[in-house]
This record gives C-alpha cells, sequence and structure tokens, in this order.
C-alpha cells in the first residue's frame, strides 16, 4: 500500500509536469504529437528508473561534494545507452525527437529526483519512485501530445477525428504548446482544489 | 487615459462611455466595408459581435460565476475591432474561434477587463492568421453591395504587392526583367484617391483610410484618446519609410502609400489606443508609438508577412508594464 | 552505513570508480548495439531509394560532383539515378532525394531531412508529388508567384521556393551525373 502511495505521488500529487512544472524543455518541444509526447516521456522513464537505482545503489559511496558530478555522469551515461538503442532499434523515432534525447542529461527531474530522492532512499523505493515520475511525466507529455495534436491536425495518434483543414495550426507551433499547457495546469488545479 | 496619483476628479468618463464614443467612432468604416464588400462583412461582423458577448457572457456566469458586464460594450467593441481585421469572406466558424481565442485567452484568463496585457482583438486576429494563414491571407476584392460571401473573387492587397516589389529587391539593381517586374507590380498599386475611399482589397475595416480619419478625429475631440500615440506611429512610420524610399525610390513604396494602406490608420486610432494595453503617460505613449512604428515597418519591409501591424502593437503591448515602470507620473507632491 | 566523509581520496575514488564503471556500460552498450544501428541507418535509406526508383537488382552508391549519388541498375543497363539535394527553406537546412529515369524523366522524390513547419512547409513530402513527378530534368521549376508553373504550399512560398531550388539544383547536376554513372556502367563490364 504504500509502495503504491509512491508511485501515485510521482501520477498525480507530485505530477513533474503540471505541479513541480520541471522539464518544460522536452515538455514544450516534443509534444507537436500524441505519439511524440508518449515516446518522449518513455524515453525520460528509462533513464529515471536506471538513474534512480543506480544512484540509490552508490549513494552512500560517494561523497557530499562530488555528488552531482558523480550524478550526471551516471545520467549521462545511461541517456547515451537509451540514444544507442534508439539509432539501431528505432531510427525514426530518433531523428523526430532528434535533439532532445541527448538532452534529458540536463531534465531537471532526472536530476531533480536523484537528489531529492534517490539519494535518500533505497534502491527498490527508488525505482518506483522512478517509475512514478516517469509515468507522471508520460501521462503529462501525452495529454498535452493529443490536445496540440486533435487542436493542430485533428488528429489523435494518427487517427483522424475531424479533417485537417479545420485544425489550427497555431496549437502544433510553439505559442500553441505555452496555451496549451497553461490551460491544462489551469485545469489540474481547478480540478484540484475542488477534489 | 492616464492614471495618475490622487487626487482625482472625476470628469464624467466612465468605461460605458468610452466604449460607446470608440464605437461610434468605427461606424464610418463599418458602413464604408458593408458598402464595398456587402453580404460578407455583414456575415462576418455580426458573428464577430454576437460571438464575442455570448463568450463573455457564459465565462463570467459559469465559469467564473460573477456577474456579467456585457452591458459595458467592451465585448461588442472587441467583436467589432475583431470583425474589422478580417477578411469578409473569412468562414464563420473562424470568426467565432477567433471570437472565442479573443475573449477566453486575450482577455478571461487575465482577469478580464483592465487586466489583459494584449489587446484581445489583435490576439483574436493573430491566432487566426498562424492557424488558417491560407483564409486570413486571401482578401475579397472591393465590389460595391456584393450580394457574395465565401465565394467572393479575390485579389491581392495594395501591401502584397509593395512586398513583391521589396522582395525583387536583391535583383532590381543588376537583371532588367526584375525591374521590369518592379514597376509592372507599382503600377497595381491603387493612387492615393483610391486608398482614401477605400476602392481597395484589404481586412473589412482598414480599408478606407478617410473614414477611419474621421472616427479617429471624433475620438480626440471627445478626449476618448489623446493624440500622442496615433500620431507618433504616423511620424515614425513616415520619416522611416522617407528615408528608405529616398535611398531606393525604384523598391520601397513612399511614405503615404504606406500609411494609407493596410491596417495602419485602424490600428494607430484603435488598438493601439485601447487603455488598458498602452502606457500611462504621454512620454510613455510617445516611446510606444514609436516601437510601433518601427517594428511596423521592419516587417513590412524585410518580414515575411505583408502587414506587421497587428504584430507591432502585441509586441509594443508587452513592453508597456516596462515603459510604465520607467516613465512613471509624477507625483502631486513635486508638480 | 553511513554517507563516506568528503576526504580527497575518497572524492577521487568514488568518482573514479563511477567513471570506469559507466565507461564499461557505455563500452558494452555501443558494441552491442552497432551492427544494428549500421543496418538501421543502411535500411532507411534503401527503404527510401526503393519508394522512389524503379524496380533494381544492383545499386551503385557513389559521390559525384561532391553530391550523393544512387544508380539503380537492372542487370547492367541503367534503370534510374537518384540525386540528394541539399536547400533552406523556412526552417533552416533540408534535404531532399530526387529520382530520374535515364533520359531524365523525373520520377519522384523523398524529403530526407528538414525542420519545416508541421501543417505548413513540412507538407512537402507529399505536396509536390502531384506536380513534380513526370517533368523533365532540363526544366527549371518555379513557383506561380515567381512567374512558374508549380503550385506553392499553401502559406509556405519560401519552404516551396527552397524545395524548387533543390529540384532545379539536381536537374542542374543531371546530365553529367547520368554520363558519369553511364561510364561507370562500362567499366564494370
Amino acid at each position: 500500500m504504500n509502495k503504491l502511495k509512491i508511485i501515485l505521488n510521482g501520477i498525480i500529487k507530485e505530477n513533474p509536469t503540471f505541479v513541480l512544472i520541471l522539464g518544460m524543455c522536452p515538455t514544450l518541444a516534443t509534444t507537436t504529437s500524441a505519439i511524440n509526447g508518449m515516446s518522449m516521456g518513455l524515453a525520460t522513464t528509462f533513464v529515471l528508473i536506471c538513474s534512480n537505482i543506480l544512484i540509490s545503489a552508490v549513494r552512500n559511496l560517494v561523497p557530499d561534494k562530488v555528488h552531482i558530478p558523480a550524478y550526471i555522469v551516471i545520467i549521462a551515461s545511461f541517456v547515451t545507452v537509451l540514444q544507442l538503442c534508439m539509432e539501431a532499434y528505432l531510427p525514426d523515432l530518433n531523428a523526430t525527437l532528434g535533439l532532445f534525447i541527448p538532452l534529458i542529461v540536463v531534465n531537471c527531474i532526472v536530476l531533480g529526483r536523484a537528489e531529492a530522492y534517490a539519494a535518500n532512499n533505497n534502491v527498490f523505493d527508488s525505482a518506483l519512485d522512478g517509475i512514478g515520475m516517469g509515468l507522471g511525466f508520460t501521462l503529462a507529455l501525452t495529454i498535452l501530445g493529443c490536445v496540440r495534436e486533435l487542436l493542430g491536425t485533428g488528429k489523435i495518434f494518427n487517427f483522424t477525428i475531424f479533417p485537417d483543414d479545420y485544425g489550427m495550426i497555431l496549437f502544433i507551433l510553439a505559442p500553441g504548446a505555452f496555451i496549451t499547457l497553461g490551460l491544462l495546469i489551469a485545469l489540474k488545479n481547478h480540478l484540484g482544489t475542488k477534489g | 487615459m492616464i492614471i495618475s496619483n490622487s487626487p482625482h476628479t472625476h470628469s464624467g468618463n466612465s468605461i460605458q462611455k468610452n466604449m460607446r464614443r470608440v464605437i461610434y467612432a468605427l461606424i464610418p468604416a463599418y458602413l464604408v466595408a458593408l458598402y464595398f464588400f456587402g453580404l460578407g462583412a455583414l456575415i462576418v461582423s455580426l458573428t464577430c459581435m454576437v460571438s464575442c458577448v455570448v463568450f463573455e457572457y457564459v465565462i463570467q456566469k459559469f465559469m467564473l460565476k460573477r456577474e456579467p458586464t456585457i452591458c459595458d460594450c467592451s465585448a461588442l467593441l472587441t467583436g467589432l475591432l475583431l470583425s474589422f481585421n478580417l477578411p469578409s469572406n473569412l468562414p464563420w466558424w473562424m470568426a467565432v474561434l477567433g471570437a472565442a481565442f479573443a475573449i477566453g485567452i486575450g482577455k478571461m484568463v487575465f482577469g478580464g477587463l483592465g487586466n489583459n496585457p494584449f489587446n484581445p482583438a489583435l490576439t483574436g486576429r493573430v491566432f487566426l492568421l498562424i492557424s488558417f494563414p491560407a483564409a486570413m491571407t486571401t482578401w475579397p476584392r472591393p465590389i460595391p453591395l456584393s450580394m457574395h460571401y465565401l465565394d467572393a473573387e479575390t485579389g491581392a492587397t495594395p501591401l502584397a504587392y509593395i512586398k513583391e516589389i521589396a522582395q525583387l529587391k536583391v535583383d532590381a539593381t543588376s537583371s532588367a526583367t526584375a525591374i521590369k517586374e518592379a514597376t509592372q507590380a507599382i503600377g497595381q498599386v491603387p493612387d492615393y484617391l483610391q486608398l482614401l475611399i477605400g476602392n481597395i482589397g484589404g481586412s473589412m475595416g482598414e480599408i478606407c483610410a478617410l473614414a477611419l480619419l474621421i472616427g479617429g478625429i471624433y475620438l480626440i475631440c471627445t478626449k476618448t484618446i489623446t493624440w500622442h500615440i496615433p500620431v507618433s506611429i504616423l511620424a515614425t512610420v513616415a520619416i522611416f519609410t522617407w528615408i528608405l524610399h529616398a535611398h531606393n525610390p525604384l523598391i520601397m513604396a513612399d511614405p503615404l502609400t504606406h500609411i494609407l494602406t493596410g491596417g495602419l490608420l485602424l490600428g494607430s486610432i484603435f488598438m493601439a489606443t485601447d487603455y488598458a494595453t498602452s502606457p500611462m503617460t504621454h512620454w510613455g505613449q510617445i516611446i510606444y508609438g514609436v516601437g510601433i512604428g518601427l517594428i511596423t515597418v521592419i516587417i513590412r519591409v524585410w518580414g515575411n508577412y505583408p502587414e506587421g501591424m497587428s504584430f507591432a502593437i502585441l509586441i509594443m503591448n508587452g513592453v508597456t508594464p516596462l515603459i510604465n515602470n520607467y516613465i512613471k507620473p509624477k507625483p502631486f507632491s513635486k508638480l | 552505513m553511513k554517507r563516506v566523509k568528503d576526504t580527497f581520496t575518497a572524492m577521487v575514488l568514488s568518482l573514479t570508480l563511477i567513471s570506469l564503471i559507466m565507461g564499461g556500460v557505455l563500452a558494452l552498450a555501443y558494441e552491442a548495439t552497432q551492427e544494428d544501428r549500421d543496418n538501421a541507418q543502411a535500411l532507411s535509406t534503401q527503404e527510401k531509394l526503393k519508394n522512389i526508383l524503379p524496380e533494381f537488382t544492383a545499386l551503385l552508391d557513389t559521390v559525384i560532383m561532391d553530391t550523393p549519388v544512387y544508380g539503380a541498375y537492372m542487370g547492367d543497363t541503367l534503370v534510374g539515378v537518384a540525386i540528394t539535394s541539399v536547400s533552406s527553406g523556412y526552417g533552416g537546412k533540408f534535404k531532399v532525394m530526387i529520382s530520374y529515369k535515364p533520359d531524365g524523366e523525373i520520377i519522384d522524390y523523398a524529403v530526407l531531412e528538414h525542420n519545416e513547419t508541421p501543417g505548413l512547409g513540412a507538407k512537402m513530402d507529399t505536396w509536390f508529388k502531384k506536380s513534380i513527378p513526370g517533368r523533365h530534368a532540363i526544366e527549371t521549376f518555379a513557383v506561380k508567384k515567381d512567374g512558374g508553373d508549380i503550385d506553392a504550399i499553401t502559406a509556405a512560398t519560401i519552404s516551396s521556393r527552397g524545395f524548387l531550388k533543390a529540384v532545379n539544383n539536381a536537374d542542374g547536376l543531371f546530365s553529367n551525373i547520368v554520363k558519369e554513372l553511364n561510364v561507370q556502367e562500362g567499366g564494370m563490364e
């Protein structure tokens, strides 16, 4: 029960996108479609889980003064592993997400969770926290991607809901990302205060 | 309007009165639009006005659970101004979306009238321009009392011709054909009289310079607006384009053409002077006007769009808090 | 277990150890995926070539006049040529590949890399399929606005101009490239 709480904490109570407002760069840039948003979320989840586990495992072997460089080395390595795998098995997706895969290294959520959670908790809990945070991020990016893709092109996951001609291009462009994110956070706060 | 420190005297002006005056001032331009664009202008303007008022009512009543303030005429004015910035052959559902964006995102998310940092009507227009670039950049030809709406005959605006000329600028010095093309395109720009009476293609309310000027004079005479913003915008545009024109008369349009075409007069008299989004002091207003003028000409001459007025106003709207911060009204004790 | 103290040796040791381990992980991952990565890259180019070239039995991958070129052969005869061309649009540089019959008729094209705006310039990957294929390499293309006969992508004239420039560049190289490829074919016999 307590373990479930750790996972739910990342998905709802401390959702990295809607509550902590962390990792805005990939959130705004890669959510032009639902599939792109979801892929970015899952890629970040992979790095989060791996880095949380390893950082938690070595947390007592790293002196305080050098923990940031040590964590960055670990995170950067996992990101590179991820990128190598994507080049090998998902080349098209890798081309679409482009620069934002290597940029996971500097995603605040990954380093933030390493600092705030994995550095002080045991391996199993840290893994769960990584799963929760990763899923929360994935969920947020997928929702954002769905809304933008629907309003911008009339599709969700490439499935046509209404004809392309009625799509509002603004929502696929950068301003659409800010506006949609703002409205979704407002909606989340509205639902939060009610419940 | 200047909001300076107390003591205040009540001038007898209220929001409602000012909004009404602006609407009265828009009537001449509206009549010209109805004359040249006929049925289309009527449909688009009514759609915008009705949907703006409805959206404001619905948002205030059901989402904010507040007493609706539609009676202050501000939503009606936003709708009218929005429609002035749209081509009269725009599909009605796009006009509804524009109105929803103008009222919802442009005004209500910031807390309603007076709190919005950006001009709501222009926010709606720019939203439509970016979202539906094709529909927003095909303008109908002016045909007196035309009964066409979506099927109206379309043609380029004077600014589109000017833009084409400007784009030839790289070759114009060398190639003879480019020079010929430039001269031809200049020939397509209507003469001053046409520009003045509005017998040109363009957005609904921007075509007739004369009607807009009459409205502007009315607003200044009734002290609804001061001269600072419109005059500084027009002067900046005139000086800047005069320099460019003197430098290369073949490819740069002359100052008067620049002033009489596009949304420049409509924007500088009716949009840039919006109380909530323009600076409070006279000096601030002049800086703001110069900024709008410069950005407009830069976009018109070097940008990707033929017209830059709406972007220029929105950019300077964003700078307004900064201007207000640096140029503060003098405290009463130091006067 | 208490956390290690901030001594110099502890800092150096822990950082070195972590770097070594992660270096090992990286090397492993690199080795393990190398073959698949190479294949994936070749496969995606091959896939695109197959889509835009007529059926072929052998593919010659070469560089002529600084331009990557693919010659498609059926037996010993050249049946198609694909020329890559770089140009810039609204969002920076993009790369297209244009395929020709040996007589110069344009068969098809594929956009390899681009940064154009979704919904506007990005439509180029399908937009020109109705106007460019079937035309000839000796023609120079221009959008209607510039006096040509090609419909520009709605509201994306700059991307359209860039695309046509890429096609025109490839067109300009075509005759030399075909000559060169025919010679190479002769050499292979």
